[in-house]
């Protein structure tokens, strides 16, 4: 059944969400064990998995889930105070449940007994906070056992009747109408009255409609809520009616149980139930079962409300938008300028199309946006684990976590942010009686941070630890033959030397970094996306490594040039300033090719034309020059003479790599208003490039008036 | 024979009396077709950007929609000189192992179908240096047609490392 693929597809995706969810709240936990609604989250995003799974049948996800539950529910009501330790346990029982969860996703079981030593572990939390008196089982049904025994009164009970109308589609979405039954049961003695009043005669009947409806009384000492929490999973599928026929004593419940409510998911629930619920909601795609679900855990916990779109679906919007935006030009260029002079409410209406077109643009780049939290999130888990591995001392601040950037550089910016904080960690934080010693505290900090800045993020990690050892870097670099022994370094070019391929100066090569795989893939990822790396750093005081990155992959602010018959665009991150220069100024060295002055400094120039290679022009005619000062990684400024400098734009980025493959020195390509294809250029591979050639050149003719002499 | 390599859709089928399609068009006084599952659309001659660096049958890129599509010069391609673009050469777009592809032709003529019995490979000259761009012949009333076959015709076209090096000798 194709559609049940599609629950369960969309059941792992929220899983992913759930379970990153779980993580950041219990890590937050670390900090301040105290935060009732940090354990209260994470309870609901447990329960939120634990639920999907149990309606797919998997019961080992169910169990194990259900036993994290226990814990994190004593934790929730004060019985179990939620130290270092125990929430360390409780992360840790994180990990294995993302595993039985991505085992359930593959289809590939995990080894028996792979969760069993968790466990036990658990079990253990729970029964020690219970003074060691319950024992607990995984059966669905314990967890409400187990609660009642914790009650102190068991309450006089409370009776609830509820008339569950499920609408006729219900079977075909998957849910079982008896497992809802079946919770209830759990919770206290249920009468169970089906309406068959609708059923058809058994010749018109359909197996796969549902045509009863029941009337559920239930008499229970457990909550309104948590009765209706029964019926969470059918609330945007069926008609259902709350009524309250005998009121329990509240009081009778544990105080830390009520402070343990949050205010906000507690309020529209119970008015929920009162007004007797006729939700329906017009969701008719795959998530439409998950959808409420989905909804409810998100507004519990920032009363946003969302949905779930494919990518797919906004790259495609975002492509289309880019083409209004192309189209919008071509238009523009046919409305003679004069019409519009004469024309003020032309001019004016324009003026409005023009700002909406901007607008359109960057609500649909918005949509694409997601705030850092999430990869952020992950790394307190790896100072962590570092900290056991390297027996240091090291404390994680973050900040700007809601700092938004585009979704894909957020996925792939995961890497190298684990790389360099192990670095940081690995490298730079002292062991605690170096740092005592060094009159710093024992524990060490590592700063993480995100800001945007002229249109750019900018993300910084930085340490307080021993800082680069620049000798030692330079002493590595020559024995790894990367420098020449005799080469005069700046500091900054020291410290890039870390960058390059190759470069390694781990001792002892430990478990975390240093294996050869450094700093010059995670500069080489970082450069994929468009951005840069910069390490500054102060012996004894510690090494900031800082990443700018774009906001987005889809669209680019260029710099226009014409070369020949075509526009090229420079990314505009690149540009350093544009100068016309005389061509009397241009000066030639062997083997380096030409240079000018700019501001006292001799720089190389290369004609754009001469790389592109598309027509075999050298140099622009005429006698100046529009150079166009671009920065290259690694902070070396070139110029590039092109014909023209048409001026700053912004662009949506083409793959050219989709239909054909990789072109070096070519970036992407964009559309111009004409409807033109321009390329984008890589002015790195660019500059690299033109060098090789230039002196692969002088070298040939060398070469080539050796030999000839030698002949003659 | 021609070996492993099968010679057209219908032929590939295996069962006599199948008819394959193919869209038909023109490269000078030859008549060349590709099996019209593979073709998307046909455009007549839009601006086309030259790629840099790219081998000479690369003539450039086209903006198809809003997407970057390669164009190849069929007739540089199958060694016959470059061609000189005017407005009413066509493109046609095909799709190659899921990468979209356009092929710069003279003029398309029409559609044309053809039944097993009249497709052929291509005579063999030299097994060693058999053509990989010509997959058979269809032999009609008014003459033959030349079968390109997709797979290997972008081969090259794209070399990652070659490139702008390559001018410096």
């Amino acid at each position: 059944m194709e559609t049940l693929e599609q629950f369960r597809e969309t059941f792992f995706l929220e899983c992913d969400e759930l379970l990153s969810k779980l993580e950041s709240h219990l890590s937050a936990l670390e900090k301040d064990g105290s935060n009732v609604e940090e354990v209260d989250a994470a309870f609901r995003a447990l329960h939120s998995i634990k639920g999907g799974a149990g309606m797919f049948g998997y019961a080992r996800l169910v169990g194990f889930a259900h036993l994290f539950e226990s814990a994190l529910d004593l934790m929730r009501r004060g019985t179990l105070s939620a130290d270092g330790s125990v929430v360390g346990r409780t992360l840790l029982a994180c990990d294995v449940l993302a595993e039985l969860v991505n085992s359930f996703r593959r289809g590939e079981p995990l080894a028996p007994g792979f969760e069993a030593g968790m466990a036990s572990d658990l079990t253990a939390l729970v029964s020690e906070a219970c003074g060691g008196a319950s024992s607990l089982d995984t059966d669905l049904g314990a967890l409400s056992r187990e609660q009642g025994a914790l009650e102190p009164t068991p309450a006089s009970a409370g009776v609830f009747r509820i008339v569950f109308r499920p609408h006729p589609g219900l079977l075909k979405r998957g849910i079982d109408p008896l497992r809802i039954v079946r919770e209830l049961k759990a919770l206290g003695t249920v009468t169970v009255t089906a309406d068959t009043s609708r059923l058809p005669p058994i010749d018109a009947l359909d197996t796969s409609t549902l045509f009863l409806s029941w009337v559920l009384e239930i008499e229970t000492t457990r909550s309104w809520d948590d009765v209706m929490d029964v019926f969470e999973f059918v609330k945007g599928s069926s008609d259902l009616e709350f009524m309250v026929v005998r009121a329990h004593q509240e009081a009778e419940q544990p105080l830390e149980r009520v402070k343990a409510v949050p205010p906000l998911s507690d309020a529209p629930r119970g008015a929920e139930g009162a007004m007797s619920a006729p939700q329906q909601r017009g969701e008719g795609n795959a998530a439409a079962r998950a959808g409420p679900r989905a909804k409810t855990t998100q507004s519990q916990n920032q009363r946003a409300s969302s949905i779930r779109v494919e990518l797919d679906r906004v790259d495609r919007l975002v492509n289309l938008v880019g083409e209004i935006a192309i189209s919008q030009a071509m238009v523009l260029q046919q409305i003679d300028q004069a019409l519009i002079d004469e024309n003020p409410k032309l001019f004016r209406e324009l003026t409005q199309l023009l700002q909406h077109t901007r607008t359109l643009q960057d609500s649909v780049m918005a949509i694409r946006a997601q705030p850092v939290r999430s990869i952020f999130a992950r790394m307190p888990r790896v100072v962590r684990e570092l900290e056991q591995q390297t027996g240091k001392k090291v404390a994680i601040e973050m900040s700007g976590q809601e700092t938004e950037i585009d979704k894909t550089i957020i996925e792939e910016l995961s890497d190298p942010l684990i790389h360099i904080i192990r670095n940081s960690i690995d490298h730079g934080i002292e062991l605690p009686e170096e740092r005592l010693a060094a009159g710093k505290p024992a524990t060490g900090t590592v700063t993480l941070s995100a800001t945007h800045r002229g249109g750019r993020i900018i993300v910084q990690v930085s340490d307080d630890g021993r800082g680069i050892d620049r000798m030692r870097v330079r002493e590595q670099a020559v024995r790894q033959k990367l420098v020449p022994v005799n080469a005069e370094l700046s500091d900054e070019e020291i410290l890039g030397l870390i960058l390059m391929p190759g470069f390694s100066t781990a001792e002892s090569i430990s478990d975390l970094s240093g294996r050869g795989v450094g700093m010059d893939v995670v500069q080489r990822n970082i450069q994929r996306l468009g951005g840069r790396i910069l390490l500054r750093s102060e012996p004894g005081k510690g090494t900031t490594t800082t990443i700018t990155l774009p906001l987005t992959l889809a669209v680019m602010d260029g710099m226009v040039v014409r070369c020949g018959r075509e526009s090229y665009l420079l990314p505009l991150s690149n540009v350093v300033e544009c100068q016309v220069v005389p061509r009397r100024d241009l000066r030639s060295i062997p083997g380096s090719g030409q240079v000018i002055n700019v501001r006292g400094r001799q720089t190389r120039i290369v004609a754009l034309e001469e790389v592109v290679g598309i027509e075999t022009g050298a140099f622009p005619r005429g006698d100046r020059l529009s150079v166009v000062l671009v920065e290259a990684e690694g902070g070396m400024v070139s110029g590039l003479a092109v014909d023209e400098i048409i001026g700053q734009q912004q662009v949506v980025i083409k793959s050219v790599r989709e239909n054909f493959g990789e072109v070096p020195g070519i970036a992407g390509a964009t559309i111009l208003g004409d409807g033109a294809v321009a390329f984008i250029l890589d002015v790195t591979a660019i500059c690299e490039l033109s060098a090789h050639r230039e002196q692969a050149s002088f070298w040939q003719r060398i070469i080539q008036h050796e030999t000839g002499a030698r002949v003659a | 024979m021609i070996g492993e390599r099968s010679y057209g859709l219908a032929a590939s089928d295996e069962s006599a009396g199948e008819r394959g399609q193919f869209v038909a068009f023109r490269i000078g006084d030859q008549r060349y077709c590709v099996d019209i599952m593979s073709v998307r659309e046909i455009r007549v001659t839009s601006t086309i950007t030259p790629l840099p660096g790219a081998p000479e049958f690369v003539r450039g890129v086209i903006n198809l929609r809003g997407t970057i599509v390669p164009v190849c010069d069929l007739r540089s391609r199958f060694g016959q000189g470059m061609t000189e673009l005017s407005r009413g050469h066509a493109i046609v777009i095909v799709s190659i192992a899921g990468r979209l592809t356009g092929l710069l032709v003279d003029e398309v003529c029409d559609i044309v179908e053809a039944a097993a019995a009249e497709m052929a490979p291509v005579p063999e000259t030299d097994s060693s240096r058999r053509n990989p761009f010509f997959n058979g012949l269809i032999t009609k009333v008014d003459g033959m047609l030349i079968m390109v076959s997709l797979d290997c015709l972008m081969d090259g076209a794209a070399r990652p490392q070659a490139m702008l090096a390559e001018k410096v000798a």
